[in-house]
């Protein structure tokens, strides 16, 4: 066994701690390096340090710590010989080898090659074994008591009757004589009692010891009347009785005496866990290739433009269930997936909450608001190559959010993208349960191995790893973007600009299209197929949608008459202009609502549409108190796809970041005043920082962009290594 | 890896792309057709889907799983990804571990496997009911009857039964042979189905466009088998129709071939039934009363030494003859259609109990050799009156499909498609009766519905046939099986809201080859802005998909 003490070896082996210093933890915004080697340095001497280091020992790393918290705190080369005879060597290699990297062991080979656990941890350490030597263990006169049952003489020092007692049970001659001498039943549940509860302690029902047999056990403070006791319970009471077994009445809990253990002649844990490395296949390599997840961004931010979503009362910064479900339908994908691009939407600005109504006063007033579309983002938005605006979206995933999103969501996350980082590019992981057992067990933060899956789906989702059944690896995309985010920009992506255009309606594509020509095909058609060749379906109703937001019918037949190297069929061109022909046959105006049609017989469905509550004036006019954005959604449910002209007095301001970044100047502004009065430092921080995020609220095309690296990468460990040098 | 001029794109979805214009594209449909299947057949791609059903026939026509990745590896554009390569050793894998054989020991079938295999699947939901004692660890004892069943629901946990019971041969057929030729891709489709009288074969689904001769292939099937065989088929004038063709193409004579319907009941070796007789049922039992009790005809699949079934339009298989199927796996099958989209998605059901597809061609490619006489579909929309289009919108939403669909205007687009093809045989075709009625007296015309008698409609099909009746007008009876080989011209003025499988139906009345190769016709007049329209894109789905492609004009003005 050899011990490492470099640094890139103590990020390898704790890579959250690397993670937080490096800004991607709990509560950080990303750090320069010089920043992170400080905090680096100061987390990894820390309590947090350590118990970041313990978190993500693994069951194997917790189980061998464990058993030299039992032995005292160290634990000699013979000693590890004996008690680890049934782990796989491997394995206990690995173990001691990152928890000396973690700094939860230490090695010192002139010592008889002894490893001694960090002196923090151990005072820290529950669970293990009680020893005799413990305060208020046992009293002098239980300790009397027993010597007597092991015809000892007792010593009159408490120490002293302790010694002998260890004394007698290491002898290995006589350690064999009391063992004989135990009832049938009490060698039954002594092995019980060592078999389930090892280097520590265990609940007494484990062994069939009910609470009450407990409670009027010989060992317990609280005597009770003996009735109906078993021979489970005259078992226990002999153990006790010899000094063998240690009892805990109050919490319920028995333990075998650490002085009594040598007596059994039997490592602490007789079955050592396996670590289950998942395992590695060889990954062929991807192409550079965004994921459909841009076509369904666009057009959630096509649906979410036309139909804003109503914020929840509560405040919090999602949308609600129902609106994810309905736009999941609407979108043919999942709801995590929606959930997923709402979030992110959410926390890029690009839907901005607006108060859309306001009524009642004090405890009855009621204020409705709706996320609708920052103007000024949108624009910046459409404005940025797509590669960009993807890297934008992964960018928000990888950074601290709103108060609802979890510190230990985020450390997830970078735990995995950490480890599929350090995987060679040409390798992958070979099965997904495999990699959330591996990941439960190596980085117990990350809990449950449903927290891995939905990070792994949310992974796939990105375009930062592979999916579909093939091996987990990160995408040659995935890659660039964590290592090197700069170059996803100026890399070169499908250059394929041409795609089949048939009269079932199905558009062929082939894999390498290019990124901008597929994010304008899916704001008319649905992606059937992407695992090869892209296929999408023209639907109707995206191009009915696509025409309300601006598009012109003509523009879309000649995008297709350009992208098809064959004539486009007449089908396809009849589709477009009847989906167009439907848009702004009615028109829905803000105040009380009116509806103006075009046809009387237009006129005539809408006051069907119950929801509507419509009341027809003329015959081409009808009007109603119903809120416009609700009327609209009625009357296109029934396929009247209206134009909506919002009213210029009476409608509500839509907010824009740019009216934020005004706000946000005028906040820093204040700051500054006060700063240049006073010479406290804090003032002059908090004024720089309003002063930097009034500038990036006013330049909405500076939010669009990725200002670090997206987490931590094995280059910017080791940089953090190089630079911080070996506390050591 | 790319190679462009390649045919094939394996997309990880299991689905491949066949480039039709690439050079190598037949040879690449000869390799798919084994082992997977065609989904839709438009202009420049065709897309076949590879799935666990269409491996595990694969397995059982001896296909192994290299040749199977060999074949995708070697055909296709880009690299195959690692999850088809997966899946497909994975399925094949399983095909052949579990085995139904007749057992000597019981007189009846046994089902073999590996005890862990066994132990798993009979401890399967619905498995367990079916399978009868443990014969031993590799061994379960099964019934008769539940053969069908079985295979049924172990398909549906993903296990495949080798199923080597074998058939009951039937009743023998004397000396028959057939008198006509059979086409190259008839000879094909038999083959497949037959799989030289193996176990393996025998069984199964041939999809054919409409005139393309799939009564022959039964009729070959037949000859082939030589046993007594029962034919199940849609109405009287297509079991007469079948009749007809036996007589005129084999050499069976009249004494041989009965007919089962409402107006007689002979049970000859072969006989022809309807589905509507076979599924009567007796309204003293209740609905949960025994199959046979409730619908005695289905006895007639018993009670008799078939050799073999045919069902002639597969597609419309109703659910007791399902069931009863399912009871009579021992018989050879044979399921006829040329779409086979069952709007209820029972496909799945058709194929597990009649037998996988074993061959489907391209209608475009039929059309191309000249088998299937091309179409040329058009759409026609017309604009309702300012009148008509605001009693449309007065209408309650349910009613108005009928609305659009009987909508007057259509009339005098009709009119004009009639004096367009005055030379020619036209068949106007329609959903609503009263329409029809009104179309018939206009056009002067007669007129075939549901109520017209047998007698009299096999007349007028006659006359029709003879060239003696120019113009017919015809409700849904005509969606099948009716063959009417001068008809080339077909007007449909409505039909039943979004049915593909209808729209596919009737452009097949006019797809027999016309002696001097001329194309047929087909005029769909659809009122525009309405209910209709939105359905008539439907329909038309399955026909684009097949590589028709519409041409959709609007008629002038009404006024």
């Amino acid at each position: 066994v050899s011990a490492s003490s470099e640094t890139i070896d103590y990020i390898r082996a704790v890579p959250l701690v690397a993670i937080t210093a490096a800004g991607f933890g709990p509560g950080n915004s990303a750090e320069t390096t010089s920043g992170a080697r400080k905090r680096l340095e100061s987390l990894r001497s820390s309590s947090t340090g350590v118990v970041t280091a313990l978190d993500t020992a693994g069951l194997f790393g917790r189980q061998l710590l464990g058993l030299i918290a039992a032995l005292g705190g160290t634990m000699t080369a013979e000693q590890l010989t004996h008690e680890t005879a049934n782990a796989n060597k491997a394995d206990l290699q690995g173990a001691i080898h990152r928890l000396c990297a973690a700094g939860l062991l230490e090695y010192d080979e002139h010592e008889r090659s002894t490893l001694h656990m960090n002196g923090m941890l151990m005072q820290w350490w529950h669970g293990r074994a009680p020893s005799m030597e413990d305060e208020h263990a046992l009293t002098s006169g239980q300790l009397g008591s027993i010597c007597r049952k092991l015809q000892l003489k007792p010593p009159s020092r408490k120490k002293e009757r302790i010694d002998v007692i260890s004394d007698l049970f290491s002898d290995t001659d006589l350690g064999a004589t009391v063992f004989l001498e135990l009832s049938s039943h009490a060698k039954a549940l002594l092995t019980s009692i060592a078999d389930e509860a090892g280097a520590g302690t265990i609940s007494a029902e484990v062994v069939g010891i009910t609470h009450f047999w407990l409670m009027s056990s010989a060992g317990s403070p609280y005597p009770m009347p003996q009735h109906n006791r078993g021979p489970e319970a005259a078992a226990l009471d002999e153990l006790v009785e010899y000094g063998i077994v240690g009892v805990d009445a109050y919490e319920g809990e028995l333990w075998v005496w650490r002085e009594a253990w040598p007596m059994l002649a039997r490592p602490y844990f007789p079955e050592w866990p396996a670590v289950t490395q998942p395992r590695l296949v060889a990954q062929s390599e991807t192409d550079l290739r965004l994921p459909p997840l841009m076509g369904l961004v666009e057009r959630a931010l096509q649906h979410w433009g036309a139909n804003p979503p109503a914020g929840l009362k509560n405040g919090e910064q999602r949308l609600a269930k129902t609106e994810v479900r309905r736009t999941a339908k609407l979108l043919g994908t999942s709801e995590e997936v929606v959930e997923l691009i709402s979030r992110v939407l959410l926390g890029v600005g690009l839907l901005l909450r607006n108060v859309i109504s306001t009524s009642g006063r004090g405890r009855t007033r009621d204020v409705k608001t709706a996320w609708m579309i920052d103007p000024d983002l949108m624009e910046a938005w459409t404005s940025s190559p797509i590669q960009r605006r993807w890297l934008r979206v992964v960018d928000e995933w990888t950074r601290p959010g709103d108060e609802t999103m979890s510190d230990q969501l985020l450390a997830n996350r970078h735990l995995l993208m950490w480890e599929l980082l350090s995987l060679e590019p040409d390798v992958g992981f070979a099965d997904g349960e495999q990699v959330e057992r591996w990941i439960e067990d190596r980085y117990e933060p990350v809990g449950a191995a449903n927290a891995v899956r939905s990070c792994l789906a949310d992974l796939v989702a990105l375009g930062l790893i592979t999916g579909d059944g093939e091996p987990i690896a990160l995408t040659a995309l995935g890659r660039l973007a964590l290592t090197d985010s700069d170059q996803v920009v100026s890399a070169t992506f499908g250059s394929a600009d041409e795609a089949v255009v048939q009269a079932d309606h199905t558009i062929v594509a082939p894999p390498d299209l290019n990124p901008d020509v597929a994010a304008r095909l899916v704001r008319i058609a649905d992606i059937e197929s992407d695992g090869g060749a892209q296929v999408y379906r023209l639907s109707e109703s995206l191009v009915t949608t696509a025409v309300q937001n601006g598009d012109n019918p003509d523009e879309i037949c000649r995008f297709l008459e350009q992208l098809s190297p064959v004539p486009i069929p007449d089908t396809v061109r009849r589709l477009v202009e009847d989906a167009a022909k439907r848009v702004g046959k009615v028109k829905v105006m803000a105040a009380t609502t009116v509806v103006v049609t075009t046809d009387p017989a237009d006129l005539i469905t809408a006051c069907a549409v119950k929801v509507a509550k419509l009341e027809a004036v003329a015959p081409t006019v009808a009007i109603t108190n119903v809120a416009a954005a609700k009327v609209r959604a009625a009357l296109e449910r029934r396929g009247l796809a209206p134009d909506v002209i919002v009213g210029t007095d009476d409608a509500p301001e839509v907010r824009r970041s740019s009216d934020e970044a005004a706000a946000l100047e005028a906040r820093a502004k204040v700051a500054r005043d006060a700063a240049e009065r006073s010479d406290h430092a804090g003032f002059q921080q908090h004024a720089r920082r309003l002063t930097e995020e009034a500038s990036l609220a006013s330049d909405p095309s500076a939010r669009m962009k990725v200002t670090g690296p997206l987490t931590l990468t094995p280059d910017l460990a080791r940089v953090m290594a190089r630079t911080t040098g070996d506390p050591r | 890896m790319i190679s462009p001029d390649k045919p094939l794109i394996v997309q990880s979805d299991m689905t491949v792309l066949l480039e039709t214009g690439a050079a190598s594209a037949p040879a690449a449909r000869a390799e798919l057709a084994r082992f997977a299947e065609l989904e839709k057949a438009p202009e420049h791609f065709h897309t076949y889907r590879i799935t666990p059903l269409s491996l595990w026939n694969a397995a059982v026509a001896g296909v192994t799983v290299d040749q199977v990745l060999a074949a995708l590896t070697s055909l296709a554009k880009y690299d195959v990804a690692d999850v088809v390569v997966n899946e497909v050793r994975d399925q094949m894998s399983r095909y052949g571990r579990l085995r139904l054989v007749r057992d000597v020991d019981t007189a009846g079938l046994a089902l073999l496997s590996e005890p862990a295999l066994l132990e798993e699947v009979s401890r399967a939901k619905g498995v367990a009911a079916l399978l009868g004692e443990r014969l031993d660890g590799n061994r379960f004892a099964v019934r008769l009857g539940d053969r069908g069943a079985l295979k049924q629901s172990l398909l549906a946990l993903g296990w495949p039964v080798a199923d080597e019971a074998g058939y009951e041969q039937g009743v023998e057929l004397g000396e028959v042979e057939l008198t006509a030729d059979l086409r190259s891709y008839q000879a094909d489709s038999l083959g497949a189905w037959w799989l030289d009288g193996s176990s393996a074969g025998g069984n199964g689904v041939l999809t054919l466009p409409c005139g393309a001769g799939k009564t022959v292939i039964g009729l070959a099937a037949i000859v082939t088998a030589r046993s007594r065989t029962l034919v199940v088929c849609t109405s009287v004038s297509a079991v007469r129709q079948w009749i007809r063709e036996i007589l005129d193409k084999t050499t069976l004579t009249e004494d041989e071939v009965g007919e089962w319907t409402g107006h007689r009941k002979q049970l000859r070796p072969i006989t022809v039934v309807t589905y509507n007789v076979l599924t009567w049922a007796d309204s003293s039992f209740d609905r949960d009363a025994d199959l046979t009790d409730r619908f005695p005809n289905l006895a007639l699949f018993d009670d008799e030494q078939w050799g073999l079934i045919i069902y002639d339009e597969v597609h419309l298989l109703p659910a007791p003859v399902f069931r009863a199927t399912a009871r009579i796996q021992a018989v050879r099958r044979l399921g006829l259609t040329a779409t086979l989209i069952r709007e209820d998605g029972k496909e799945g059901d058709v194929f597990s109990l009649i037998g996988p597809k074993r061959y489907d061609a391209p209608w475009t490619e039929l059309e191309a050799l000249g088998w299937i006489a091309p179409a040329i579909c058009t759409e026609i929309r017309v604009a309702l009156t300012d009148e008509h289009r605001m009693s449309y919108a007065l209408t309650e939403l349910r009613k108005r499909h009928r609305v659009a669909a009987t909508a007057v205007e259509k009339l005098p687009v009709l009119d004009r498609i009639l004096e367009l093809h005055r030379d020619d045989q036209v068949l106007v075709i329609g959903q609503f009766i009263g329409q029809l009625q009104d179309v018939a007296k206009r056009i002067d015309a007669p007129l075939l519905t549901g109520r017209t008698a047998q007698s009299t409609r096999d007349q007028t099909f006659a006359k029709f046939r003879a060239g003696e009746i120019p113009v017919l007008v015809v409700s849904k009876i005509a969606n099948f099986s009716i063959d009417l080989p001068d008809a080339n011209v077909a007007i449909q003025l409505s039909g039943q809201f979004g049915s593909r499988q209808e729209e596919a139906q009737r452009l097949g009345r006019l797809l027999r080859p016309k002696a001097d190769g001329a194309s047929a016709h087909f005029y769909t007049i659809v009122t525009g802005d309405s209910e209709e329209s939105r359905f008539a894109r439907n329909r038309q789905r399955f026909l684009a998909e097949q590589g028709y492609s519409y041409e959709i004009i609007d008629a002038e003005s009404p006024t």
